[in-house]
Formats: C-alpha cells, sequence, structure tokens
C-alpha cells in the first residue's frame, strides 16, 4: 500500500469499508519515514506515539460502527508555525525552541475534528522569511527530486512530507508564495486560500495582512477537500469571513454548470444540498456535509470529462521584470495551447504595476513582521539569554541569540519603515501602491476569470545559492506575492519536469473568493497532462 | 517678580467596568489573584487574535455623547510599539489615526460659583492654548452633534446675585485603547514579577485641549468627567485603584504673553489632592526655573505625594519612536447612525441637568442637592422615594423631608457601616413607607431609623415595613390612658426628680420624659408625652 497512490477521498472509503486499519497505514508512513531518514530534514519534530493511540483509537471506532469523521485516519503534516495543542511551536526559530502550543490553530481543530491524525510538524523557513526552508534554526530542507537542491520555502517542509509519501496532505502558510513555491518545487498541488477564507487563529503571525493557511497535496482533488473543511468563519479571528467557497451559490459555478452539458443538475443539486443540510443537521454535527456532497458530485463530473473550459477567459501577464527560464516558458506556452485546445479564451494582459509589487511586499510584511516578532522577548516564553545586567540587555541578548539573520534583517528593515520621518516616505507610499494593485487585479476579473502565470522563474535552486543574494531571492517572489497583496487566491498545479527532471509549476490566480472556479480549471488540467 | 499663569491639558486613563477585556473573554475585574484572568490571547502568547469588545465602543460612544463631542464613524486602531516587560505584545492597540472621539466640552464654572477663586480664572482667548484647533466647529460632516465654537472662552453670567465664571473644557480626543499588565518589584528576593490581570483591560483616553488654568479648574473638570462616567456606569473611576489615572501637562507663561512655555509632563498622580498638590509645586518649580533665568526641560516627571516633590522619569530625548501603524488583526469598525442613536437614546440625566431640574421641581438648597447627585443611585433612590410617595393618596412630605431622611439619616447609617454610597441599594418602597409613616405621627423619629437600619441590613424577614413595624410593635400608642397610667407610674417612682423639678431643676423633665417613653418603649408620641408631663408637674404641687 502506498498512500501515494490513493486520494483521500478513496483512502477514507476505504477506511471505512474496513479495507484498511488506520493502525496499518500510520504505521506505513512512520516506516517510510524512518527509511527516508534524515535525507530531506522535512519536520522539526514528529509525533509518533500519539498519533499510534489516535490510529488505534480510530479502528475501535470503526469496529464498533461509530461515525466518523471525513478525514478518518489521514495522515497530515503541520507546518511549524501552526499551533497544536501539545506540540511544540517553533516556527523555525531558535527563540521559540521550547514553546509548546497550549491550544489548537482553528484549522488544525477543523481537521481534528474529522479525525486526521497529526504525524508532526514541518520545517520552514524561520517564521516564514525565505524562499528555500534554509533560513530555519534547525537547518535546510532538501527537495524530494534532487537533495543538492532546496525543497522551496517558506513551506519547505510541509511540501517535502508530501512529497515523500509521509503524509497525504500539508498546511503550509503562505504569505508572498510559501505554500505554491515549495509545491511547485517539489511537483505538488497548494492553494494559497483568498484572505479571510480560513482562519488565522493560531498561525503564527509574520505579515498579518498577508499570512494564510493553506493546504498541500498529491493531487487538486485531495488539496481542494481538505481547504473545503478548513474553509469556516472564526469568531477568533475577526478578519475571518463568512464565506463558504463550495457552496452553490457564492460564485460562477451556476453560471459553469449551466454553460456545460449538465444544465439540468444544478438546480437538482440545490435542492439536494438543502436536503441534505437537514438531515445532517439531526444526525451530526457536521453542517458542512451538503456542500461537501456536492463538491463531490461536482468533482466527479470533472473526472468524467463533462466539463469543459468552453467560453472561460483566462489572462496571461506578459510584463513580468524576472525573465522567465526556458523550461518555464515552454511550461507556460504549452498550458496556454492546452487552455485554447479545451475551449478556453486565453489572452495576454499587461499589468505595469508588477514592477511595484516586490517592493510594497517586502515594505508592508517587514513592517508587519517588526511588529508582530516584538513579542519574543524573554520575558513570557520561548528563549532567555542566560547572562545579562539588566532589562534591556535581556532583551538585546534573548532577540540576539534567538532570531537569525534574515530575520533580523527583515525586522530592522520593517522598523526602519515605520521610524518617524520614513513612515510617510516608505509605509504610506507602499499602502497606497497596494491599494493600485489591489485595483488593477479588480479590474482584470471583470473581464476574466482567471489569471494563470509562472509560480517561479526556474526550478528549484541548488542549496546554498540564494542565501547568498538575499535581495535576489526577494526579486525571486515577484511572481508570487502579488496575490497575497491583492488577498486573492491561487492555485499552483505541476505541469511537468524540466530538462534536468525536476517539476515545474504554473498558477491560477482567481477572484477574491472564488476558489472553485480556479480549482475546476486546475483540475481539468491535471486530467488533461 | 513677573507675573505668571498656568497653562494645563490633561491626559486622563479610564478603565471600563465592562464584564471582560477589550480583546479577549477574560474577565476585566479588579482584585483578583495574580495571572488567573489570563488566557493566551491577552498573555501575547504567538498566534492569536484579538477581538473587538463591541460594548467599548458602546461605553466611548457614550462618553462621547456626555462630552459633546464628534463621534467619529469610522473606527480604525493602531499599534503603539514599545518594549515593556508588563506589555505581553511589546505593543498596544490604541487608536491614533482615528480616535473615536473628537473636539468635545465639558462646562465647569455654572455652580458652586462661591467655591471658585475668580483670581485664577482667567480671562481667555482663543489665542492661548497650545494646540489651538480652528476646526472644532467641525463636525466631520455627520451633522448630528454640532456644536458652537466658543471653546476656551469665559462666559459671565449672573444668577442669584452671584457673578459666575463659565468655562468650557475642551476635548482634543478620546480614544480606546488596552491596559498593560502590572509589574511587581520583589525587594526581598530581588525579583521582578508580572501580574498579566491587567492585560487588555479595556482604557479611554481622554485628551483636554489645555484650556485650564489653576488647580481648582483641574478638579472641577475631572470632578465633573468622573460623575458623568460614573452617571453612566462605564467606570468606577477611583484614582487610588488606577481606575482613573491623570497626568498633568503644565506649562507656564507670563501673563498676557501669547507665547506659551515648555510643559512638562507629571505621572503618578493618586488622588485629587496629590494632583493639586503637583500642580501648585510644578506651577512653582518652573517660576523658579524662569526666575533664575534657566530653561524648562520638556520631560515627563514623576509625583512623590509622601514628599511633596517631584522628580525627571525622562527627558524629550529619550522618548520612544512608537511606530504606529495600522492594526492589521482588527478590521476597521464602522459605527452606524442606528448604533449612535440608540446610545445617545439611552443616556441618563446627567449631574448638571439633575441639579437644575431639582432646584426647579422640587426647590431644594443647593448643598442638599450636591450631596443627593454626587452618586446617581442615590439620585435614583431619592426621586423614586419621591415618587413613590407622590402615588400614595392624600399625603403630602415635602421633598425637602425626604432629602434630610436620605442626607442625615441614611447617610449616618451608611457611615456607620462604612459603605459606599454608590453602592447602595435598597427598596425605595420600604423606606417611602416608613417616611410617610413618621411623618403621620404613627411612628417615632427614633423608631423610624431604626426600622431604616432594619431595612437597609435586609432584615424585614421577608415582610413589607408596615407589617413588620407592626409585628414588632413599633406603632405609636393612641391610648391616651395608657400612657397617663405610665407616667402615673413613672412620678410614683422618681418622687426626688419632681422635688428637683420644683426647686428649678428644670432638667429634671428631660429625665421624666426619658423614662416614660422608656416604659412605653418608644411607641409613645414625644409631643403627648411633653405635654402630659408638663401638665402633670404643674399641677403637681408638693
Amino acid at each position: 500500500m502506498n498512500i501515494k497512490d490513493m486520494t483521500i477521498i478513496e483512502l477514507v472509503k476505504k477506511i471505512k469499508n474496513r479495507e484498511y486499519r488506520v493502525y496499518d497505514i500510520i504505521s506505513e508512513v512512520f516506516n517510510t519515514i524512518e527509511a527516508n531518514e534524515s535525507k530531506y530534514n522535512q519536520y522539526i519534530s514528529l509525533y509518533k506515539k500519539e498519533a499510534m493511540e489516535k490510529a488505534r483509537l480510530l479502528d475501535k471506532k470503526i469496529e464498533n460502527n461509530e461515525k466518523v469523521g471525513r478525514l478518518v485516519g489521514i495522515p497530515i503534516s503541520i507546518k511549524d508555525n501552526i499551533c497544536v495543542k501539545g506540540m511544540k511551536c517553533t516556527c523555525g526559530s531558535r527563540i521559540l525552541e521550547n514553546f509548546v502550543a497550549p491550544y489548537n490553530a482553528d484549522a488544525v481543530d477543523a481537521l481534528l475534528q474529522e479525525d486526521a491524525i497529526i504525524i508532526g510538524k514541518t520545517n520552514m523557513d524561520e517564521f516564514g522569511m525565505g524562499s528555500t526552508t534554509e533560513t530555519s534554526a534547525y537547518g535546510e530542507t532538501r527537495n524530494f527530486y534532487d537533495t543538492d537542491r532546496v525543497a522551496g520555502g517558506s513551506s519547505g517542509g510541509s511540501a517535502v512530507s508530501v512529497a515523500a509519501g509521509e503524509c497525504m496532505v500539508s498546511l503550509g502558510t503562505d504569505t508572498g508564495g510559501s505554500i505554491r513555491q515549495p509545491a511547485a518545487y517539489n511537483g505538488l498541488v497548494g492553494i494559497k486560500p483568498t484572505y479571510g477564507a480560513v482562519s488565522r487563529y493560531g498561525l503564527v503571525a509574520y505579515a498579518s495582512s498577508f499570512d494564510v493557511i493553506g493546504p498541500i497535496a498529491n493531487n487538486v482533488i485531495d488539496a481542494a477537500y481538505v481547504l473545503e473543511i478548513i474553509n469556516r468563519h472564526d469568531k477568533k479571528d475577526s478578519t475571518s469571513r463568512e464565506v463558504k467557497l463550495f457552496k452553490d451559490s457564492n460564485n460562477q459555478y451556476n453560471q459553469y454548470n449551466n454553460s456545460s452539458n449538465n444544465s439540468n443538475n444544478s438546480s437538482n443539486n440545490s435542492s439536494n444540498n438543502s436536503n441534505n443540510n437537514n438531515n445532517n443537521n439531526n444526525n451530526n454535527n457536521n453542517n458542512n456535509n451538503g456542500n461537501n456532497e456536492i463538491w463531490l458530485e461536482h468533482i466527479e463530473n470533472i473526472s468524467d470529462n463533462n466539463i469543459s473550459l468552453k467560453g472561460k477567459k483566462i489572462a496571461i501577464i506578459d510584463t513580468y521584470i524576472e525573465p522567465l527560464s526556458d523550461d518555464v516558458k515552454r511550461k507556460m506556452d504549452m498550458m496556454c495551447n492546452k487552455l485554447t485546445e479545451l475551449g478556453a479564451i486565453v489572452e495576454n494582459i499587461s499589468m505595469d504595476i508588477i514592477k511595484y509589487v516586490v517592493p510594497t511586499y517586502y515594505t508592508l510584511a517587514c513592517a508587519e513582521a517588526s511588529s508582530n516578532l516584538s513579542r519574543y522577548d524573554g520575558v513570557k516564553y520561548g528563549h532567555r539569554a542566560s547572562k545579562y545586567r539588566d532589562l534591556n540587555e535581556m532583551y538585546k541578548q534573548t532577540r540576539t541569540e534567538g532570531f537569525g539573520t534574515e530575520v533580523k534583517r527583515r525586522i530592522m528593515l520593517g522598523n526602519y519603515v515605520l521610524s518617524k520621518g520614513y513612515y510617510e516616505e516608505y509605509y504610506l507610499k507602499a499602502l497606497k501602491s497596494k491599494t493600485a494593485i489591489v485595483n488593477k487585479f479588480k479590474n482584470v476579473f471583470e473581464t476574466y476569470d482567471a489569471i494563470l502565470s509562472p509560480v517561479t522563474a526556474n526550478v528549484a535552486p541548488k542549496v546554498g545559492e540564494s542565501l547568498e543574494k538575499p535581495l535576489r531571492m526577494y526579486i525571486s517572489d515577484v511572481y508570487t506575492t502579488a496575490v497575497n497583496i491583492a488577498g486573492l487566491p491561487a492555485i499552483a498545479f505541476p505541469v511537468g519536469k524540466s530538462k534536468e527532471g525536476m517539476p515545474i509549476g504554473l498558477q491560477l490566480i482567481g477572484n477574491h473568493f472564488c476558489e472553485k472556479e480556479i480549482i475546476d480549471i486546475a483540475c481539468i488540467c491535471e486530467q488533461n497532462m | 517678580m513677573r507675573k505668571y499663569e498656568m497653562v494645563i491639558g490633561l491626559e486622563v486613563h479610564v478603565e471600563l467596568a465592562t464584564k471582560t477585556k477589550i480583546f479577549c473573554s477574560c474577565k476585566s475585574q479588579f482584585g483578583s489573584k495574580v495571572n488567573t484572568n489570563v488566557c493566551p490571547v491577552c498573555m501575547g502568547m504567538p498566534g492569536t487574535l484579538p477581538v473587538l469588545n463591541k460594548k467599548v465602543v458602546e461605553y466611548a460612544i457614550a462618553l462621547g455623547l456626555a462630552t459633546n463631542c464628534t463621534i467619529n464613524r469610522m473606527n480604525k486602531f493602531d499599534r503603539k510599539n514599545y518594549f515593556y516587560p508588563d506589555n505581553p505584545q511589546n505593543y498596544q492597540i490604541s487608536q491614533l489615526y482615528e480616535p473615536i472621539c473628537k473636539d468635545g466640552f465639558i462646562t465647569i464654572g455654572n455652580r458652586n460659583s462661591e467655591d471658585f477663586n475668580d483670581e485664577n480664572s482667567i480671562e481667555y482667548n482663543e489665542n492661548n492654548c497650545v494646540h489651538n484647533d480652528k476646526n472644532n466647529s467641525d463636525c466631520n460632516g455627520t451633522g448630528i452633534f454640532k456644536e458652537e465654537n466658543v471653546h476656551n472662552k469665559t462666559k459671565h453670567t449672573i444668577d442669584n446675585d452671584n457673578i459666575r465664571t463659565i468655562k468650557r473644557i475642551g476635548i482634543h480626543e478620546m480614544h480606546m485603547e488596552e491596559d498593560a499588565g502590572k509589574i511587581i518589584h520583589d525587594e526581598e528576593r530581588g525579583l521582578s514579577l508580572i501580574d498579566y490581570n491587567r492585560a487588555g483591560v479595556p482604557l479611554i483616553e481622554i485628551v483636554t485641549k489645555p484650556h485650564m488654568s489653576c488647580a481648582e479648574e483641574v478638579l472641577e473638570f475631572l470632578d465633573k468627567l468622573r460623575l458623568i462616567i460614573k452617571y453612566l456606569k462605564i467606570s468606577d473611576c477611583k484614582l487610588n485603584e488606577g481606575s482613573m489615572r491623570v497626568d498633568v501637562n503644565l506649562s507656564v507663561k507670563e501673563v498676557g504673553s501669547e507665547e506659551l512655555g515648555v510643559r512638562t509632563e507629571m505621572k503618578n498622580l493618586n488622588s485629587f489632592k496629590a494632583i493639586s498638590r503637583a500642580i501648585d509645586h510644578e506651577y512653582a518649580r518652573q517660576i523658579q526655573l524662569l526666575e533664575e533665568g534657566k530653561m524648562v526641560i520638556q520631560e515627563t516627571r514623576r509625583w512623590d505625594d509622601n514628599k511633596n516633590c517631584s522628580y525627571s522619569m525622562r527627558s524629550k530625548e529619550d522618548v520612544n519612536d512608537y511606530r504606529y501603524f495600522p492594526e492589521p488583526d482588527v478590521p476597521g469598525i464602522y459605527i452606524d447612525k442606528q448604533w449612535i442613536e440608540e446610545i445617545a437614546r439611552k443616556q441618563p440625566e446627567f449631574r448638571d441637568e439633575k441639579r437644575a431640574r431639582y432646584k426647579k421641581e422640587y426647590a431644594l438648597p443647593d448643598y442638599d442637592i450636591d450631596v443627593l447627585t454626587e452618586e446617581k443611585n442615590i439620585a435614583d433612590l431619592f426621586e423614586a422615594i419621591l415618587n413613590k410617595i407622590n402615588e400614595l393618596p392624600g399625603t403630602n412630605i415635602a421633598p425637602k423631608k425626604v432629602s434630610n431622611w436620605i442626607m442625615v439619616d441614611m447617610f449616618k447609617i451608611i457611615n456607620d457601616r462604612g459603605l459606599a454610597a454608590e453602592h447602595i441599594s435598597v427598596n425605595p418602597e420600604d423606606v417611602s413607607t416608613l417616611i410617610t409613616l413618621v411623618e403621620d405621627k404613627k411612628l417615632t423619629k427614633a423608631n423610624g431609623i431604626e426600622v431604616l437600619e432594619v431595612i437597609f441590613d435586609n432584615k424585614l424577614l421577608d415582610m413589607d415595613v408596615e407589617t413588620y413595624i407592626k409585628e414588632k410593635g413599633l406603632m405609636m400608642v393612641d391610648n391616651d390612658d395608657e400612657l397617663l397610667a405610665v407616667i402615673e407610674e413613672v412620678f410614683a417612682n422618681n418622687l426626688k426628680s419632681i422635688e428637683d423639678y420644683h426647686n428649678g431643676k428644670t432638667k429634671a423633665m428631660g429625665y421624666l420624659v426619658g423614662q416614660t417613653m422608656k416604659a412605653m418603649k418608644g411607641k409613645a408620641s414625644p409631643d403627648k408625652v411633653n405635654l402630659f408631663i408638663r401638665q402633670k408637674l404643674e399641677g403637681y404641687s408638693c
């Protein structure tokens, strides 16, 4: 049995049908992890004992015909900046080396309520600040396809844990591309949801305005399936929104369905939806099942090739400053042709504002980071320097020892752009630029259903290459950060390999809360690869 | 020596009496065991997020309306960044760019001008103020809360033959923010410990314009502000417990000069008296510096009330750059017109309005009005008792009588029991029945006071007042024969007193009255006892 050969939906079915025992699946997962040894360094902490215990418990439940969740027995990993009660949460930093989270992130709660099993916490760039998982205090994570190369980042550990078949899905976080880029580097699917679609409660903040939790998985359906579960309104996060991404009414799904062959299904689905909701409310505490079944049906329709891309308008941005490598360029061209073949209208659009994206992103993200990270001071939790004479020295020593170079650089940058005399010149200007970028995208989505874009200009770089040139690393974020600035959803999916055999991914960017739109297109692309 | 005058502005922090904290659901109460009202959010744990307590906004709007402010409809929060161990996140969520209330005022000097030292009431004009705000009549276009542009102007009105100095003390702005924890220094063990119970308790900071010119004005302003807040029941405003904290910004300038002096900020003022002493002291200190040809340094000073002096905490040079920026975790909140109107409808009658009404409706003396309106619940009780009495047919008890019962008899009980008037709650119906019985001479005043104590101590044993009085046999005896028989007996037992009386010791009569009252267990009418005893003494010859 290899969990990589199945979708989550298939595995859950087999577990529920008692074809597989959860205990065997989890044992197998840990066998794989042990066999891989420290080849990739993708985990910061593992929780074998807890996972095995939970597996036994779930098997017993199934034996007793008790109700189990939609992720029953599914092994998952969690990026180490997302809190899981009782587990360490280091954020890849020395300063939180021994910090054990006292509560669950809302997204983690959502997964646990569906009986998922957490295998471990994955490696990452310190506090998410990096694009390679090399700034981690716990060593860099290596690429699954070539251990001389970086895993990407900052959710590098999450991506590799999925690629290596050690879990079926991982929760990563995306502040400037941190889900999509490592997913692309490791041949996986990563979804960066709309800002506000998934609660940030329990996600250790890097840049509050951009941070978002999302799934990294082997295929589009798995990623979408998990996104559907973690997408929920959370009163503990005031920026989380009450939008159900997979509900019929909230995006163009209806139109979409109508334009396809099964226009009659649409109304049937709606009535099914309400019926299911009523039934399920009586039987269990899970309100999502109604939507979920609609969703599953929809997915099956896609698998049956029942949905075409006829009439879809897809934009290609032709003004990126970072030149694409031949490999990526070829894949972009190939995908454009494929989309056209499938009936979509693909058009080039120019977006001059793209040149402001990276400076805008780093100004705003560092400003927020400088404030968000000030709580790590050695007073309440985490690392505290052992030698100091007074309070100020304690602060200074603790933070000097606790933070790595990249984090220090961004804290200084952030403090600089917020300080008196520079605030207007940098921070406010960046805010204005952000508004302009948001408006530009709004404009594009008035005409287009999605934007197709590269995730990176090239395949994963060699280990060590990026660290020497931080500015180079920042610029490489040009394809991903605009999405975060505008708060838009995007899905990265694999489209093949480079000459060296390294995976290449592209992304589809959608309008706010139109995840379903880009997931549909990605799903069709995936099946037609 | 040149003549100087003071220019004073205040920054007042008020802790709101909400049940829970401003950004989490921890209790915000004072005096709990250390670090018990805490959670991951108010401890600044990684990954936690603030969720705004709506009550805080409601309270801020109520206070803004009560102080003639313009309510800012679009509210945003900002982060103020500074490192201190009592500040768990090392930033405070506050409001810098869009405070909830702007451009209000509180009028002082519109009462009790006799308490007011006229020498201190300097004629002001608009050019005197530090932050001369020319736009203070701008209402942000809402149009609901229009104010006249008469801030900072002194008006003289003639009322009751007193010249009163009416002055508007401008409120620059008010904003919502979170409080920090408390550091406790354990000298014995050489440790600094932190109690985070207070971290995240909601605060409103009120920033006045520099419109005050003496300690008396400051105290009157603060007293008015405190009473408005207490009437709104949004804080208990205790300086000694820190639920009201006052920082005084003070500068001096030569009389008539347009140019303002350098100001200092005084902290650690824990009582009204300390505020007054600190102002006078700082005034003298600054004048002395100027007279010696020295400069006043812009700095923050800490007042030591025990030593009656202040010392420098930090100067302008080492002032923090707070690196304010918009708080990304708390979305802006839009305050719609309906919400403001709803709060406006629920506003209580404030003290100034009450005072005017009491004078007009009840014709009470100023002193009574002051005492009765000092605490809202006492004023409410007074009005409730009066209403109950007026509901009874055929009763006509003057408001002044009711006022006396409260001011004299009830306050004696309150003081004897060491209670705080603001926490008193008694059933007005019981008290009104009691007062009516006494005023109708069905109960002696002495017994009435005893029953009042019973009401106070909640010992009526589930009876209504009248039943209780009857049960206890306290109703006045209306039977003259019984009384005369008792007097007969008292006289028979006190022949010496009778002799004394006839020998000119008129005091002896008092003794006989006392003995009679005692024998009657207080149930006899004192008037009648006096009358009968006098008659008997006069007709009784040896």
